[in-house]
């Protein structure tokens, strides 16, 4: 094939502009910053902040994973009691026995944790940063300082989060929700762990707005020559999708708290309404309606959920096609299917909220939209199945987690249509129904995305191999776990159980106390291999295998520079001429087409 | 090559901007009835935003991808956010009364 | 597909084929108008929440009793204008003409600054009527708390404003900023008063 060195194009030949003196090609010299902080620490590389989110999430699923296994103890043994857990969380636990307040504060944190502190940051922040600049062909991100910022902004809030645990009446106990009048009013019981909770959300809101303006920017405006919208491996396409949908979608919760921390500081009556009577007491609110706060809410909350599953199923369509040595099914119609299920996913929140006193009107509409969004949906969980077709798999460890999200979306995708549907969500609204659904979806179905993206692209990013064994045995301890637990959950909420309840055997109709014991153990188990994972990660870092250049035989661009990248990712950009998949061609002789060829430089 | 306006529509537009808020203030002091005073006020407002936009943030000289993204990206969610609060609103009214 | 394989050279250079801008714009001037898409949903948020607040309310105050409205007209006049300085200063700044630029930034950043002085005495007047955060002379308190946190943000945004504009005319003095460095501080400035044109009918007036 010809290559013939091509003159670097001009980043900018837009009309009348100059070229912009500080476009990022040229901010960076060949080399990179050499001393210690500025290399890794105050690091304005893409690499490395990714790196450093993916280490911050990491960090931070620590606690949500030891705190989930603390709300799971509570709800297996809810009699018992445990002096050891005393003595360790004195602030949780007295006498042995789990605060009812703190197992409230458990379940808040765990859940604001887990979703915007470990999935959002090392799903879509760190493989994000980590993946785009690679794949689309740039040098860097757009802007890379403001990159860097993003960073330091999450680590304030990471923080303020840990600390709302060791104020006064705890960390903030209202559900990740955050739903008022629970969470506005000091009275019904919420401290000061709830104006940190809301005051750690403004810094991690900026960041993820500022992170997203730079995925998009960079998306759009960075690719290299030849890399046109259609032969964008489809992680960038869902990575794009996740920032759109970012910047849209969080000013609406920025405003909701904003207006709440006025409620809670202010004493205003934005989400509060008239006539409020707390242990006896009228309250001086008027005028307000929690109802706007739910609204307003989940205009965020439901285009999050895809926000963290979509990148994701980006993930996997990509490990699919590398491991299946065959071209993804049905990109283009993936690709639209995931513009639809994003357009729709902003217009379908209020099936959350069917049981909140909202106008039945408006509960038709959202039912209908949230079915529609089955459509597209289904197009994208298809063409996830139809990538198998006649493929050679090759079983390592990124192809067994790919499998796995398939598996999960489909239980996870099903579980929806019936909290979709207005009817029968009436029915299991708040019950565990809904805790196991949401748990595949955002729990299984990201978690992983993010496994899988790991064990593909640590050589890409240390340069050295994870350990296949541990691999596997942690993919089949998670799956086991995971699938078992969240699965028993759905028929625990079909039971009539409901989520947030503090002593499960308070009801008497609620008689699944050994399902919840399984459950528990399973969790258990599950928790336990990511002890693997975490092995795993760290003698790879050190001992694992040396990797070349393109390990896994993919055909995406990252695979065209040496392992670990570089700082400039490469000395000349490569130049696209094919689509992201093209595997087991017939005149390719090592049986497929890497997408870039890296031109002579010169 | 970048469009580069003459100084004199920016200052030409600018009478047409101080004209349509010289004619929102009027509508709304001349008690009209409800509905007109309403329109006026939204069609002027929507003028005033769309010169600002399309003459002094020169929109109109950008490629229209750039501003569909921008226009559509903005209105579009906050249309949906708006017509979808709305029934819960007058709803909200109702139960008051 | 895969047989004719056409070197990178002889491939086809379309807006969106990669290697070029798609929108004709860098990538900081793209970048500052996603971010006003998203700061203009913050705003859309609390107006929504406004509209929908002041829907279900009975009863809402008419506004003209509670506003000076030839005050709030002559600070919306004083945006305006400021607006149109802003345009003539990014004209000018291409013309490469960074005298006449830096004239009309000053001019733009005190115009910014007079209108802050004007919403600083509203606040000021309307709390010494009784206007707080929690209670309203006229009516149901969502309106003064409305009142308080939109025109605090405006005005947080216009302070803003007024100090990157500060920032500008230090570069300029310097022979420093360039043209499309002007051009991106006056969207942001362009922004703020669009900001206005929708708060002014829509809180002030309706």
């Amino acid at each position: 094939m010809t290559t013939s060195p091509a003159p670097q194009a001009p980043r900018f030949p837009a009309p009348g502009h100059a070229a912009p003196a500080h476009a990022p090609a040229e901010v960076h010299a060949h080399h990179g910053p050499q001393s210690f902080w500025t290399r890794y620490v105050f690091s304005t590389d893409h690499k490395t902040i990714a790196k450093q989110y993916l280490f911050t999430a990491a960090f931070m699923s620590i606690f949500a994973v030891g705190w989930s296994m603390l709300i799971r103890l509570q709800l297996a043994y809810p009699h018992n009691t445990w002096p050891i857990l005393s003595s360790l969380f004195p602030g949780l636990y007295q006498d042995g026995v789990l605060l009812p307040e703190r197992y409230l504060s458990l379940t808040t944190m765990h859940g604001t944790v887990m979703v915007f502190f470990v999935i959002s940051l090392a799903l879509v922040s760190g493989f994000g940063n980590f993946i785009i600049p690679l794949q689309v062909g740039a040098h860097d991100m757009a802007y890379p300082f403001l990159n860097a910022l993003s960073y330091w902004t999450i680590v304030p809030a990471c923080l303020l989060m840990m600390v709302s645990f060791f104020v006064p009446d705890g960390a903030a106990s209202a559900g990740w929700t955050a739903y008022p009048p629970l969470s506005a009013l000091a009275e019904a019981g919420s401290g000061l762990g709830q104006t940190i909770w809301l005051l750690a959300m403004a810094p991690f809101i900026a960041s993820f707005t500022m992170g997203g303006l730079n995925f998009v920017a960079t998306i759009l405006n960075m690719r290299t020559r030849g890399m046109s919208l259609m032969r964008m491996p489809l992680t960038i396409w869902t990575l794009f999708y996740a920032s759109v949908l970012g910047i849209l979608t969080f000013p609406a919760l920025t405003a909701a708290a904003i207006m709440l921390l006025l409620d809670r500081l202010g004493g205003t009556s934005f989400f509060l309404p008239a006539g409020l009577i707390v242990s006896g007491q009228v309250l001086p609110h008027q005028g307000g309606t929690p109802l706007l706060f739910q609204h307003l809410f989940w205009f965020l909350g439901h285009p999050e959920v895809y926000v963290l599953a979509l990148p994701a199923i980006g993930i996997a369509f990509d490990v699919l096609a590398a491991f299946g040595r065959r071209p993804s099914f049905g990109y283009r119609n993936t690709v639209w299917s995931i513009l639809a299920v994003s357009a729709l996913g902003m217009i379908a929140w209020g099936h959350h909220m069917f049981t909140s006193g909202m106008n039945p009107y408006l509960g038709e509409y959202f039912s209908i939209v949230t079915v529609l969004i089955t459509l597209p949906f289904s197009v994208i969980a298809i063409n996830l199945v139809a990538s198998l077709w006649r493929a050679e798999i090759r079983l390592h460890t990124p192809m067994l987690f790919a499998l796995g999200l398939i598996a999960a979306i489909g239980v996870g995708g099903l579980g929806g249509l019936w909290l979709g549907t207005a009817t029968s969500d009436m029915y299991l609204q708040d019950s565990y129904f809904v805790v196991g659904h949401f748990h595949f979806m955002i729990g299984v179905v990201t978690g992983f995305g993010i496994f899988a993206g790991t064990y593909y692209w640590f050589p890409k990013m240390f340069g050295r191999m994870m350990n296949e064994t541990l691999g596997r045995v942690h993919f089949w301890l998670t799956t086991l776990g995971t699938f078992a637990a969240f699965m028993g959950m759905h028929f625990l909420g079909m039971g009539g159980y409901l989520r947030r309840i503090y002593d499960p055997t308070t009801y008497r109709y609620a008689q699944h106390q050994p399902l919840n014991v399984f459950i528990s153990y399973a969790l258990l188990l599950a928790a336990l291999g990511q002890v693997l994972f975490a092995v795993n990660l760290f003698w790879s870092l050190f001992r694992g295998k040396r990797a070349g250049a393109n390990p896994w035989d993919a055909t995406t661009l990252e695979w065209t520079t040496e392992s670990p990248a570089g700082h400039n990712n490469w000395e000349t950009l490569p130049t696209v001429s094919r689509g992201p998949y093209e595997y087991r061609t017939d005149n390719a002789p090592a049986g497929f087409h890497p997408q870039g060829e890296v031109e002579a430089a010169g | 090559m970048e469009h580069v306006t003459s100084y004199r529509t920016y200052w030409v537009l600018w009478v047409v901007l101080l004209l349509l808020t010289v004619i929102m203030l009027v509508t709304e002091a001349a008690g009209l009835p409800r509905l007109v005073t309403v329109g006026v006020i939204l069609l002027a407002m929507t003028v005033k935003v769309v010169t600002i936009g399309a003459w002094y943030m020169h929109l109109r000289y950008e490629r229209l991808s750039l501003i569909l993204s921008v226009v559509l990206g903005t209105f579009a969610t906050a249309g949906a956010l708006y017509f979808l609060l709305i029934p819960d609103g007058l709803a909200m009214h109702r139960l008051a009364q | 597909m895969t047989s004719a394989v056409l070197s990178p050279a002889e491939q086809p250079r379309a807006d969106w084929g990669g290697g070029v801008s798609p929108f004709g714009v860098s990538w900081q001037k793209l970048m500052m108008w996603f971010f006003l898409v998203t700061d203009a949903l913050l705003f859309a948020g609390f107006l929504v929440s406004y509209a929908f607040v002041r829907l279900a309310a009975e009863t809402w105050p008419k506004q003209t009793d509670v506003f000076p409205m030839v005050k709030i007209a002559a600070m919306t006049f004083i945006l305006i204008t400021s607006s149109a300085t802003m345009a003539t200063a990014v004209g000018a700044a291409h013309r490469k003409d960074l005298r006449r630029a830096m004239i009309f930034v000053l001019l733009t950043a005190i115009g910014g600054a007079l209108f802050l002085a004007g919403q600083v005495t509203e606040w000021a007047t309307l709390i010494a009527e009784g206007a707080r955060l929690t209670q309203n002379p006229w009516g149901p308190p969502p309106f003064a708390a409305f009142f308080f946190m939109m025109t605090g943000f405006h005005g947080t945004h216009v302070l803003i404003g007024v100090i990157l504009l500060g920032i500008v005319t230090v570069r300029l003095a310097r022979g420093k900023a360039t043209g499309h460095g002007v051009e991106i501080a006056g969207l942001y400035w362009h922004f703020v008063d669009v900001v206005w044109c929708f708060i002014f009918p829509l809180f002030y007036l309706l």
